[in-house]
C-alpha cells in the first residue's frame, strides 16, 4: 500500500520530487565527472609519458612540443633534418631513439611515421593482422578502428594536414594490422614505416625530415644534463615531458580544482534541499496522515511512507546522475584525446552517504514531528 | 460501559467543566448544546484526542490516563469509531482500501463488497473518496467509523447541515451500520434528532 500511495501522489503532484531528483542527479554527475578527470589527469597522464625521458624536435615551446609527440594532442613545433640529427644525436648516451615524423590524417586520425621502437615503448599487441614491413602498410589503433569502420586489407587515401579537409595524397595506404586497445595514444593513431611518410611527401636524401624523437637515456643523470646539452649546442629542442605534464597539471588542476569546488558546493546545495524538500513533502502529506491516524493508522506508517518516499527520490537522483555521468564520460573520451582513456573510477561513497543520509534524516524528522501532533488542534486546523 | 467523572478541560483562554456521564452498552446519547459550549471538545475527550485536565475517562475496563499516546491511539482504532462534521480521508487510498486498510489496523475481518452494498457504495469500491458526492461521502465517513464494530461510536455534527428526509437517512444509516452492544454519542445542536437518543445531555 506504501508503494501505491507514494505512486499516486507523484502522479498526482510531480514538483517536489522531480525537481529534488534534477538537483541529486546534475550535483551526483559534477561530482563524478570531475573526479574521473582528476583521476585521468593525475594517473593516466603520467603514465602515457613514463619511458620517455626525453623529446627533441624543433625549437620552440617546449609543452608543445610534449603535447604533440606524446598525447598527439597538438600541432607540432616544426620538422627537423633527419641527417642532422641522427649526427648530432649519434654520440649522446641514449639507449631508445624512437623517431616520429607525421604531416598526414585520416578522417581526423593521425598517421605517424615510426620504426618498430615505437610498438616496444608503448608495449603494443595486435588483435589483427601484422604490423607494416613495406611502404604504405598501416596498422591502425583500436580507436581508429571504431571510429573509421577500416579492416584488414582495406585501402585509403591520407589528407594531407592535421585537420580534416586538406587535399588528398594519391598513393592508398593498405590496412594491415589492427592493434589492441592499450589506453595509450596508440590507440588512435594510424602508423607506418618512416619511409612512407618521407615517399608520400616527396622527401629524398638529405631532404628527409622527422618531427621528433622520443628518448630513453642510458643514465639517470643524463636525464638532467642531457637537455640543457641539445639546447644549448644544437639546433634542436629537448623537452621533458615529466616536467612539462608538472606544469600542464598545475594549470589544469587549478581548473579542475574550481569544477570539483563546484561540484562539491552544489552537492550541499544537494544534501541541503533533499532534507527540505522532502521536510516540503512531508507537510504536504500531513492532511493525509492526519486523516491515516484518524482512521487508525499506525504510528510507523507514516515513518515507512516518508523513509520509502525519501530514499527513493534520492536513489532515482543518483541513478539518474549515475546514467548522466557515463554519458558525459563518453562524449569527453570521444571528443578530447588527452582523456580518451577516461573511466569512473571512484563513485564517491561520501556523496552517494550523504544524500542518503539527508533523505533518511528528513525523513525521520518529519516522522518525528508527526509524532509530536496533537490530532485534536490539527483536524480544527487543517479542515475547519 | 462508558464513565466520565469530573471532566474539566483548559485552553489557554477558555475552560470547561463537563457533567459526569454514564453510558451502558446500547445506550444512544445526543450531547445538545449551543455553540462554544465545548461539545467538540468533549467529543476529542472521549475519543482520546485530548487528555483531560481534571477528571477521569473510563471505556470499560480501560482508564483513559493510564494508556500512553501510542498504546491510546492503538487502543481507540480497535475500540472506538469516530465521525467528523467534516469527514477526512486520505486522498491516495481508495475507499476499498481504506476499509481494508481500516480493518486490518483494527484486527478484523469484513466482507468489503457487503459492507459496501449496505450504505449503497458497492461500485464505489474504486473510488477515491475526493470523487464522491457530500451523502456518499458522510455514508463512507459512517462505515468506516463503524466496520470494525467499536465499543463506541462518536459522531460531531453530523446532521446541522443535512435536510429533514437526509438527516432520517443519516439516523437510518447509524442504527443499522451499528451493533446491539455499541454505544452512541452524538454531539448536535440540531433539536430534530431528539427522539432517536434514549440519553440526552445538555451542554
Amino acid at each position: 500500500m506504501i508503494w501505491k500511495m507514494i505512486y499516486r501522489k507523484w502522479k498526482r503532484d510531480m514538483w517536489y520530487p522531480f525537481i529534488t531528483v534534477i538537483v541529486i542527479a546534475l550535483s551526483a554527475s559534477l561530482v563524478w565527472v570531475t573526479d574521473a578527470i582528476e583521476n585521468e589527469v593525475a594517473d593516466s597522464w603520467s603514465s602515457q609519458s613514463s619511458g620517455i625521458d626525453l623529446v627533441i624536435g624543433a625549437k620552440g615551446s617546449p609543452l608543445q612540443l610534449v603535447l604533440a609527440n606524446v598525447f598527439h594532442a597538438d600541432a607540432p613545433v616544426g620538422n627537423i633534418s633527419w641527417n642532422e640529427a641522427e649526427t648530432a644525436l649519434a654520440k649522446l648516451p641514449i639507449a631508445v631513439k624512437v623517431p616520429l615524423a607525421y604531416g598526414d590524417t585520416h578522417k581526423g586520425y593521425r598517421i605517424l611515421g615510426t620504426n618498430s621502437l615505437f610498438f616496444e615503448l608503448y608495449e603494443t599487441k595486435l588483435s589483427q593482422g601484422n604490423y607494416p614491413t613495406k611502404p604504405y602498410e598501416v596498422v591502425i589503433g583500436s580507436r581508429v578502428q571504431e571510429a573509421t569502420g577500416l579492416e584488414v586489407g582495406d585501402y585509403f587515401l591520407g589528407s594531407h594536414g592535421e585537420v580534416q579537409g586538406g587535399h588528398h595524397h594519391d598513393h592508398e595506404y593498405t590496412v594491415v594490422g589492427v592493434l589492441d586497445e592499450s589506453n595509450s595514444v596508440a590507440d588512435q593513431l594510424l602508423i607506418c614505416q618512416l619511409s612512407t611518410v618521407w615517399a608520400e611527401h616527396h622527401q629524398h636524401g638529405d631532404e628527409r625530415e622527422i618531427t621528433a624523437y622520443l628518448i630513453t637515456v642510458k643514465q639517470a643523470m643524463a636525464k638532467l644534463t642531457l637537455p640543457r646539452r641539445i639546447n644549448e649546442r644544437t639546433n634542436f629542442q629537448a623537452a621533458v615531458p615529466a616536467i612539462e605534464v608538472n606544469k600542464l597539471l598545475s594549470l589544469f588542476g587549478d581548473v579542475l580544482g574550481l569544477f570539483k569546488a563546484i561540484g562539491w558546493l552544489i552537492g550541499g546545495v544537494a544534501v541541503i534541499l533533499v532534507f527540505f524538500v522532502l521536510l516540503q513533502s512531508a507537510k504536504d502529506r500531513k492532511a493525509d496522515l492526519i486523516a491515516l491516524s484518524m482512521h487508525g493508522a499506525p504510528s510507523n506508517l507514516s515513518l515507512w511512507l516518508l523513509l520509502v518516499e525519501g530514499v527513493l527520490v534520492a536513489s532515482f537522483g543518483l541513478l539518474i546522475g549515475a546514467l548522466v555521468s557515463l554519458l558525459m564520460i563518453q562524449v569527453i573520451a570521444s571528443y578530447h584525446v588527452m582523456l580518451q582513456s577516461i573511466h569512473l573510477a571512484n563513485w564517491n561513497g561520501y556523496f552517494i552517504a550523504s544524500i542518503l543520509g539527508a533523505a533518511i534524516l528528513a525523513a525521520i524528522v518529519s516522522w518525528w514531528r508527526t509524532k509530536r501532533w496533537n490530532l485534536s488542534h490539527e483536524l480544527k486546523q487543517t479542515w475547519s | 460501559m462508558l464513565q466520565t467523572v469530573g471532566v474539566e478541560f483548559r485552553y489557554p483562554e477558555q475552560q470547561f467543566q463537563f457533567p459526569d456521564i454514564h453510558l451502558q452498552k446500547g445506550d444512544k446519547c445526543l450531547i445538545h448544546g449551543l455553540s462554544g459550549t465545548g461539545k467538540s471538545t468533549l467529543l476529542h475527550l472521549l475519543a482520546g484526542l485530548l487528555t483531560p485536565s481534571l477528571g477521569s475517562i473510563k471505556l470499560g475496563e480501560t482508564e483513559f490516563s493510564g494508556l500512553s499516546k501510542d498504546r491510546l491511539h492503538q487502543w481507540r482504532s480497535t475500540h472506538i469509531g469516530m465521525v467528523l462534521q467534516y469527514p477526512v480521508f486520505p486522498k491516495d487510498v481508495r475507499c476499498g482500501e481504506l476499509l481494508e486498510l481500516k480493518l486490518k489496523w483494527a484486527n478484523k475481518s469484513v466482507d468489503i463488497h457487503s459492507a459496501l452494498k449496505r450504505i449503497d457504495l458497492s461500485s464505489k469500491a474504486q473510488h477515491y473518496p475526493h470523487q464522491l458526492s457530500g451523502g456518499e461521502r458522510q455514508r463512507l465517513a459512517l462505515l468506516l467509523a463503524c466496520i470494525h464494530q467499536p465499543d463506541l461510536l462518536l459522531i460531531d455534527e453530523a446532521s446541522s447541515h443535512l435536510d429533514d428526509l437526509r438527516t432520517e437517512q443519516l439516523l437510518m444509516t447509524i442504527q443499522e451500520l451499528i451493533s446491539a452492544e455499541t454505544m452512541v454519542v452524538f454531539v448536535s445542536h440540531d433539536h430534530r434528532i431528539r427522539s432517536f437518543f434514549n440519553r440526552t445531555i445538555e451542554l
